[in-house]
C-alpha cells in the first residue's frame, strides 16, 4: 500500500492580529504583544490508500487545525501537504477536489437558505462532474445512498434532524467523488443511538468508495472504531502514533495512556471502579512549558524532560513516539 | 431502610406549545435514599433535564408540572409556594449546571459570591463566609483556595470554573444536588478529575446526588442506581451493574449497542433504527414501538411494569433477565 | 412563507399599520382617478379659491373637502399626490441605498485589508455626522431636480445599509457553510453569489423599510427647506412649509392636513419595518 496523503514538518501560526491603536504606538516605539500562537508545529504524517487514520486529542491540541489545513480550508504557514505528490493548496486557494470534508455541526455547515439538493449536486454542476440537467437524478441517487429519501431533494435543511443533516453532508462531501474524506468530529453533536447509525453509514460508504480517511474525534472509543492507525495529539505536536490496536493496548506515552485512563468504562460487573485522571491542566498555547510540552503534568518527568523537546522517535513495531522514556 | 429523602410519583411537565401539548416528562415515579447517586440517563428529547429542572421547581413557561407529586424529606414541592421554593433550593437542594456560567456571576469575585450564597440562608460573618468558602474550594480540588477567592469567574478554566460551581452547590450542606450534563462540555482528563472528585465528595458529606447524564459510561463509573429515560417516561430503572449487564427494556439494549466500545472494532454497530418520535405526537401505547426490534401489535396498547428483582421495566416484551 | 404571514398577522398593530402602507400606496396610484383637480395644471387653478376652509365649494362647483392652499390648491388633490412623490423619492433612494451599499459592504468584508479599512472608515466616518447635512450640502452644490434629490439623498443613506451588509457578511462568511463550499473548493463570485448575499439580503431588506421612511421625512424636510423639489411639483414638506406662514392666522389646515398624511405614512412604515426585524432576528424568536 502506498501513501496518498503526505504532510511534512506542517506548522500553522495564528499571528494576532494588531489593531490600528497598537500599530501606531509600535512605529512610535511601543513594546507591543505580537507573538503568534502556534497551533498546530511541525507535524508530519502519512496517510496510506484505504487507510483511516484516527487523530484524537483534548480541546485546543491543535486536531482542527490541522484537519483543516489536509482539507484545504487553511493554508499552512510553513510545511508541506501533498496528495500523490500534488500540492493540495496553491497561493492560498485550494485546487484539488480530491479531499472532501464532513464538518463537526451539520447545522452550520448547510446553507439554511438553500434547499438540499442544490446543496449536493452545487459542486458537481460547478466542477463539471455532472450536467446541470443530470442533478435531480444525481441527487436522488446519493440522498438514496445515505439513507434519505429521494423526494427530500426540495427541502431545507431546518425540516430535517441532526442526525439526517449529518447525512446530507456526508453525500455533499462524497458526491464530489473524493479518494480522502476530512472528518472533524462528525458525530460529537450527535444522539448516542444517531451517532450509531452515521458510524455504520461513514463504514459502508468508506468500504464501498474505498475512501482514505483522516478521522478527527475527541472520543477515543470512536476513533478507536473506525481508524487502522491514530495519531495522539497535545499542544499542537503529535506525541504518539501508530497502529490503533497497538496503541490502545499498549499505549507507550505518558499522555496517551493518562486519556485512556481518564475515559469511564462501562462498568458491567459489580465492582468499584477506580480514575487514574491526569493531574492538572492543558497550558496555554501561548506559552508552551520548556523542553517536553507535557513534563508539567508527567508522572515520569526528569530534568532531561524539562531541558529537551523529545523528537517523535520509531519504536519496535509501528509506533513512533515522543517521549524520553517510552 | 431509612426514609427515603426523595419520593416522585407520577410526575407529569407538560409544555403547552403552540404547536401543540409536548409531553416532556409524562408519568415519572422513582424514589431516592439519603445519600445514594442515581444517574437518568437518555438521549435529547427523553425528558431527564425537564425532569431535574420539575424537582427544584425550575420549569419555565409554557412548561408546567401538570400532575403528580414530589416529596423532598416528608414536604410536598408540587404546589410549594415560590417563596419556599427558594429557600429550600441552595439551601437543602442544589444544582450544577452544564454551563456554569449559568450560576456565576461574571462582575462578582467567587468569594463575594461565596459569601452571598452563604448569607442568604445563615448569619455568617464574612470572615467565616471567606474561610468556609476556601475549604470548599480546596474540597473540589482548586489548589491555592484562599488567594483564588478573589478571583473573577473568566479567570478559571472550564475545568476549574465547574468545581467552583460546584463548591457552590455544596456550600450550604445540601441533602440533595441535582447535576445536569456537568462534564459533557469539558475534556475527558478533566471529566475524569472530577467525576474522581465528585465520587469522594458525595461519599463523605452523604449528599444524595441526581446525576443527569447522556453518557452512560460516566453514569456507570459514578451512579449506584441507573433510571433510563425515552420519550418523557422512565423505561428502565435498577442498580447500574444489573441493569448494563442485562437489560430488561431493548431501547437499553439498543442504547448499550449504539456504543463503539460494546463491538470490535471496524465492526458495524447494532443501531437503533429511526428517530426519537416527536413530543407533540407520541404514537399510542408503548413509545420506543416504532423503532423496537420486539414489537408486535401489543406494543399499541400501554406497556404493563415488569418486577424483576430490584429493577423495573415498562415493555410488554422484555429481555430476558439473567441471573 | 406561510408561516412567516401568519406570525407577521398576529402582531395586530404591525398588521394595520401594513394595512395602511397598501392603502396610502393605492391611493397614491391612484390620485388621477381619486383627485378632483390636478394640482400641477397651473390652469386648473384659481387663486379666488385660496386659503378656503374645509368643505368649501369653489369656483369649479365641488367641495374642497381638506380646504385650499395659498395658490387656490385642493389639498386633498395636492396630498394624494404628494403622497405619491414622497413614495416615489423614498423608494428610489432606498432601492438604489440598498444596491450600493450591499456591494460596498460585501465586498470590503470579502475583500479584507486596506479595501475593507478603506470603505468601512469612509462609512463609519459618514455614519458620525447627521445624513441630513450630507443631504443639504449635495442639494446645494447640484441643484434642485428629483435625480439630484435622489442622489443626494442616497449619498446620505447608503452607509447604513454598507455597515449592515459588512456586518452581516463578515457573520456568514465565518459560518461552516461557506467554510465548506470554500473547502469543495467553489470560485469566490459562487460563494458570494450564492451563498453570502442570499442570507445577507433578509436584514439588509429590513434595513430598507425603515430607510424608505427615513428617506421619505428626510426628502420633506429638504422640501420644507426649500431645497427639494421645484415648486411645481409639490410634495408633502413642501405644502406644509407653504402653509406654515398662514398657521398664526388660524388657517391651520393648509399645514396640518399635510403634516398628519406624512406622520401616518412614516409612522406606518416603520411599524412595519419593526415587525419584520423582530420577526428575522434569531435572538428575539421564541
Amino acid at each position: 500500500m502506498s501513501d496518498i496523503v503526505q504532510a511534512s514538518a506542517l506548522t500553522r501560526r495564528f499571528d494576532p492580529r494588531l489593531s490600528l491603536g497598537d500599530r501606531i504606538a509600535a512605529a512610535f516605539g511601543a513594546r507591543v504583544e505580537t507573538r503568534p500562537v502556534r497551533a498546530v508545529t511541525d507535524v508530519s504524517f502519512a496517510i496510506r490508500q484505504g487507510e483511516t487514520l484516527g487523530l484524537v486529542g483534548e480541546s485546543g491540541c491543535g486536531k482542527s487545525t490541522l484537519g483543516r489545513m489536509v482539507a484545504g480550508i487553511l493554508p499552512p504557514s510553513a510545511g508541506d501537504l501533498r496528495i500523490d505528490g500534488e500540492p493540495v493548496m496553491r497561493h492560498g486557494r485550494k485546487t484539488t477536489t480530491r479531499i472532501q470534508t464532513v464538518f463537526q455541526d451539520p447545522f452550520a455547515s448547510l446553507n439554511p437558505r438553500r434547499r438540499i439538493g442544490a446543496t449536493i449536486s452545487e459542486g458537481p454542476i460547478a466542477h463539471r462532474l455532472i450536467r446541470r440537467a443530470e442533478a435531480p437524478a444525481f441527487v436522488a441517487d446519493w440522498l438514496a445512498r445515505v439513507g434519505l429519501d429521494p423526494a427530500v431533494a426540495t427541502r431545507f435543511p431546518h425540516q430535517f434532524s441532526g442526525g439526517q443533516r449529518q447525512r446530507v453532508a456526508i453525500a455533499r462531501a462524497l458526491a464530489m467523488r473524493p479518494d480522502i474524506l476530512v472528518c472533524d468530529e462528525p458525530v460529537a453533536s450527535l444522539d448516542v443511538s444517531i451517532q450509531a447509525q452515521i458510524l455504520n453509514l461513514f463504514l459502508d460508504l468508506r468500504e464501498a468508495l474505498g475512501l482514505t480517511c483522516l478521522f478527527i474525534s475527541h472520543d477515543l472509543s470512536v476513533v478507536r472504531h473506525v481508524s487502522h492507525r491514530v495519531a495522539i495529539m497535545y499542544l499542537g505536536r503529535i506525541v504518539e502514533i501508530g497502529p490503533a490496536a497497538q496503541v490502545y493496548a499498549a499505549p507507550r506515552h505518558p499522555y496517551t495512556q493518562g486519556l485512556l485512563d481518564s475515559v469511564p468504562k462501562l462498568r458491567l460487573d459489580a465492582e468499584d471502579v477506580s480514575f487514574q485522571p491526569i493531574a492538572g491542566e492543558l497550558p496555554s498555547p501561548l506559552s508552551p512549558p520548556s523542553g517536553c510540552a507535557f513534563h508539567p503534568r508527567c508522572p515520569r518527568a526528569t530534568d532531561l524532560c524539562r531541558a529537551q523537546r523529545p523528537e517523535l522517535a520509531p519504536h519496535p513495531g509501528e509506533v513512533a513516539v515522543a517521549c524520553h522514556h517510552a | 431502610m431509612t426514609a427515603p429523602l426523595l419520593e416522585v410519583e407520577g410526575l407529569r411537565t407538560h409544555f403547552l406549545t403552540r404547536a401543540g401539548v409536548a409531553k416532556a416528562v409524562d408519568g415519572v415515579s422513582f424514589v431516592l435514599q439519603p445519600g445514594e447517586i442515581l444517574g437518568l440517563v437518555g438521549e435529547s428529547g427523553s425528558g431527564k433535564s425537564v425532569t431535574g429542572f420539575s424537582l427544584i421547581g425550575l420549569v419555565d413557561p409554557p412548561g408546567r408540572i401538570v400532575g403528580g407529586s414530589i416529596r423532598f424529606a416528608g414536604q410536598e414541592l408540587v404546589g410549594l409556594p415560590a417563596e419556599q421554593m427558594r429557600a429550600l433550593r441552595g439551601r437543602r437542594i442544589a444544582m450544577v449546571f452544564q454551563d456554569p456560567q449559568a450560576t456565576l456571576n461574571p462582575v462578582l469575585t467567587i468569594g463575594t459570591q461565596m459569601a452571598l450564597a452563604l448569607q442568604a440562608h445563615d448569619r455568617v460573618s464574612d470572615r467565616a463566609a471567606a474561610e468556609r468558602a476556601a475549604t470548599m474550594l480546596t474540597r473540589v480540588g482548586i489548589p491555592d483556595a484562599a488567594a483564588r477567592l478573589g478571583n473573577y469567574p473568566h479567570e478559571f478554566s472550564g475545568g476549574m470554573r465547574q468545581r467552583v460551581a460546584i463548591a457552590m452547590a455544596l456550600l450550604n450542606g445540601p441533602e440533595l444536588i441535582i447535576a445536569d450534563e456537568p462534564t459533557t462540555a469539558l475534556d475527558v482528563s478533566i471529566q475524569a478529575q472530577i467525576l474522581h472528585e465528585m465520587k469522594a465528595l458525595a461519599a463523605e458529606s452523604g449528599t444524595a446526588l441526581i446525576w443527569i447524564s447522556h453518557d452512560l459510561a460516566t453514569v456507570s463509573a459514578l451512579a449506584h442506581r441507573v433510571l433510563v429515560m425515552y420519550a418523557g417516561r422512565i423505561v428502565e430503572s435498577g442498580p447500574v451493574g444489573a441493569v448494563l449487564r442485562a437489560p430488561l427494556h431493548p431501547y437499553t439494549r439498543g442504547l448499550l449497542d449504539s456504543l463503539p466500545a460494546m463491538t470490535e472494532p471496524g465492526r458495524r454497530l447494532r443501531q437503533i433504527p429511526g428517530t426519537a418520535p416527536s413530543l407533540l405526537a407520541l404514537p399510542p401505547g408503548c413509545p420506543f414501538a416504532p423503532r423496537c426490534p420486539r414489537a408486535d401489535a401489543a406494543c399499541t396498547a400501554p406497556p404493563p411494569r415488569v418486577d424483576h428483582a430490584e429493577r423495573r421495566a415498562l415493555c410488554h416484551h422484555p429481555l430476558e433477565a439473567a441471573a | 412563507m406561510r408561516a412567516f404571514w401568519r406570525e407577521y398577522a398576529e402582531n395586530r398593530v404591525a398588521l394595520a399599520a401594513l394595512a395602511v402602507v397598501l392603502a396610502i400606496v393605492c391611493a397614491a396610484l391612484a390620485a388621477p382617478l381619486l383627485a378632483p383637480q390636478d394640482p400641477y395644471d397651473l390652469a386648473s387653478l384659481d387663486l379666488m379659491d385660496a386659503r378656503r376652509p374645509p368643505g368649501f365649494v369653489g369656483s369649479s362647483g365641488y367641495a374642497h373637502l381638506l380646504g385650499t392652499d395659498a395658490q387656490g390648491r385642493d389639498l386633498l388633490s395636492a396630498i394624494l399626490y404628494g403622497l405619491g412623490i414622497s413614495l416615489q423619492m423614498g423608494l428610489a433612494a432606498g432601492t438604489v441605498a440598498l444596491t450600493v451599499g450591499a456591494v460596498l459592504g460585501i465586498l470590503a468584508a470579502q475583500a479584507g485589508g486596506w479595501v475593507e479599512t478603506a470603505i468601512m472608515r469612509v462609512v463609519d466616518l459618514q455614519l458620525s455626522f447627521p445624513a441630513i447635512l450630507l443631504a443639504l450640502v449635495l442639494v446645494a452644490v447640484l441643484g434642485q431636480g428629483k435625480t439630484q434629490l435622489v442622489i443626494a439623498l442616497v449619498a446620505a443613506q447608503y452607509a447604513y445599509f454598507a455597515r449592515t451588509a459588512y456586518g452581516a457578511a463578515s457573520a456568514e462568511r465565518r459560518k461552516d457553510y461557506v467554510e465548506a463550499a470554500a473547502a469543495t473548493p467553489l470560485s469566490t463570485a459562487h460563494i458570494v453569489f450564492r451563498h453570502v448575499l442570499p442570507n445577507v439580503l433578509p436584514p439588509l431588506i429590513v434595513v430598507g423599510t425603515v430607510q424608505v421612511a427615513n428617506a421619505i421625512s428626510l426628502e420633506a424636510t429638504l422640501s420644507f427647506l426649500g431645497l427639494g423639489l421645484p415648486p411645481t411639483e409639490p410634495s408633502l414638506g413642501m405644502l406644509i412649509a407653504n402653509g406654515f406662514q398662514y398657521m398664526m392666522s388660524g388657517r391651520t389646515w393648509i399645514s396640518v392636513y399635510p403634516g398628519i398624511a406624512l406622520i401616518v405614512l412614516i409612522v406606518a412604515i416603520n411599524l412595519v419595518g419593526d415587525q419584520l426585524r423582530d420577526q428575522t432576528n434569531p435572538r428575539l424568536r421564541r
